[in-house]
């Protein structure tokens, strides 16, 4: 009878895996690897850390011409600054959700992950980040490997870019519904903590690529 | 042995025989040898049978040709795990433990069939052992997954080809031996059919045209250096 159960079950497990299987591109998993093999790592750092800069010092100026029309009476001109300032947050945290995804893939390809630190929740501002991080200073201390450490703090990144989102869209609806005034506070947290997951996650993707590379230098000293 | 049974064996011989004439051909037997052998040794037992059925038509030549294409399906995913991990230690040593965990399962499993008779073994025995096989070769498709590893053509098409067939083939012997030979006819044409597109499904990927590959020559040569003559 167990036998028929232990068929049963894997008759129900097995079309779903095969079909994940058979769906993946070997062509872009091989692809995925240049990242780790070739000079490309390197290269894609560079791009995300330009992309960053270009995506924050637009915020930034942004941010600043809204409070700039605040102080002169320009409230119309405020909210829309502000409200396209709130559009670019909230196009700009889902990409770093997915590139921290991709650096979880890769991540496993790396058997010895150099050490990283957990997130200081001194350096937000905003409360619900700050608790997070001090969820990842917490879980840190009960891994045992870098690479369970390393996972951690992207977990921790994913979920504080989710939870950036939500708290950026929930304190400006009530001023894109017009029914209330913006909270500066609020609005000035988020931009500092924007800064600040940019700054960690981007030194997470450092901190992977020197595991790569070091992964790499291993390989070729072992053959 | 029936006329109809003698078609069978001829058409699951002639569709080996294209698998290792397209390997062959198209010069992927380099890419796995226990494979072509596998082939080669169900061509000549089936062959055998289809020759001199009343000399090797019987269930313990049977048990033996089953005993030796199931070791060397075994061998199969252990030369498929040492070529795709050969540089990558955390999924090698992953798989080795997986592999050991599946190969000690599959002796505890058959332990109560040792010394026991041929029908014992046909009815117990193998679908345990084909069913352990089945869960290498997920185990085997579940690390290359979890380390993003990329799979050659000719290994994916031979580990998601198998994986089906084994399980198929294990719930026809299973239901033989709960349900006796009134099932017969059914777990019969189940098996032929699930062994004949498992063949035509190898085929097809063994005369396959292999497009050349734009990836970095230095990520192939790492990651598969034994098809970079052919892709360079």
């Amino acid at each position: 009878m167990w036998m028929w159960i232990i068929l049963g079950l894997t008759l129900v497990a097995l079309p779903p895996f095969l079909y994940f299987v058979a769906r993946r591109s070997e062509e872009d998993t091989l692809r995925d690897w240049e990242l780790v093999l070739t000079h490309k790592g390197n290269e894609r750092l560079e791009a995300v850390r330009s992309y960053t800069n270009a995506e924050l010092a637009l915020l930034d100026w942004t941010y600043e011409r809204a409070r700039e029309a605040e102080h002169l009476g320009r409230s119309q001109e405020a909210l829309r600054l502000l409200d396209t300032g709130c559009r670019l947050i909230e196009a700009y945290c889902p990409s770093w959700t997915r590139s921290l995804a991709a650096m979880s893939v890769l991540s496993r390809m790396v058997s010895a992950m150099a050490n990283v630190r957990p997130l200081r929740p001194q350096a937000f501002s905003l409360r619900e980040l700050a608790q997070l991080a001090r969820l990842n200073e917490f879980v840190h201390q009960f891994l045992l490997t870098t690479s369970e450490r390393f996972r951690l703090r992207l977990y921790i990144l994913a979920r504080a870019f989710g939870t950036l989102l939500r708290v950026v869209v929930r304190s400006t609806a009530p001023v894109r519904a017009r029914v209330a005034e913006p909270n500066w506070e609020t609005v000035e947290a988020a931009r500092r903590d924007v800064h600040t997951l940019s700054d960690e996650s981007i030194e997470t993707f450092r901190v992977l690529l020197s595991s790569l590379e070091a992964e790499k230098q291993a390989s070729a000293r072992s053959l | 042995m029936a006329p109809w049974e003698k078609a069978i064996i001829a058409i699951e011989i002639g569709l080996a025989a294209a698998v290792l004439a397209g390997l062959l051909v198209k010069g992927h037997w380099r890419s796995c040898y226990t494979f072509v052998l596998y082939l080669a040794s169900f061509v000549i037992f089936e062959g055998a049978i289809l020759a001199w059925p009343g000399r090797f038509f019987r269930l313990d030549f049977w048990l033996v040709k089953e005993a030796t294409e199931a070791l060397l399906k075994l061998a199969v995913a252990f030369e498929i795990a040492v070529r795709v991990f050969e540089r990558l230690p955390s999924a090698r040593v992953t798989f080795a433990l997986a592999f050991l965990t599946g190969l000690v399962a599959i002796a505890i499993a058959m332990a109560p069939t040792v010394g026991a008779d041929a029908a014992t073994v046909a009815r117990v025995g193998l679908p345990r052992l084909l069913y352990g096989t089945a869960l290498i070769f997920v185990g085997l498709l579940g690390v290359c997954l979890w380390y993003h590893v990329p799979l050659y053509a000719i290994h994916k098409a031979v580990l998601i080809g198998f994986v089906p067939y084994l399980v198929a083939f294990t719930v026809v012997l299973q239901a033989l031996q709960t349900f006796g030979w009134d099932v017969r006819a059914p777990a019969n044409y189940l098996n032929t059919v699930a062994f004949i597109s498992l063949l035509a499904f190898w085929t097809r990927a063994a005369w396959r045209r292999f497009s050349p590959s734009d990836v970095s020559p230095i990520v192939l040569s790492f990651l598969q250096p034994w098809v970079r003559t052919r892709r360079a």
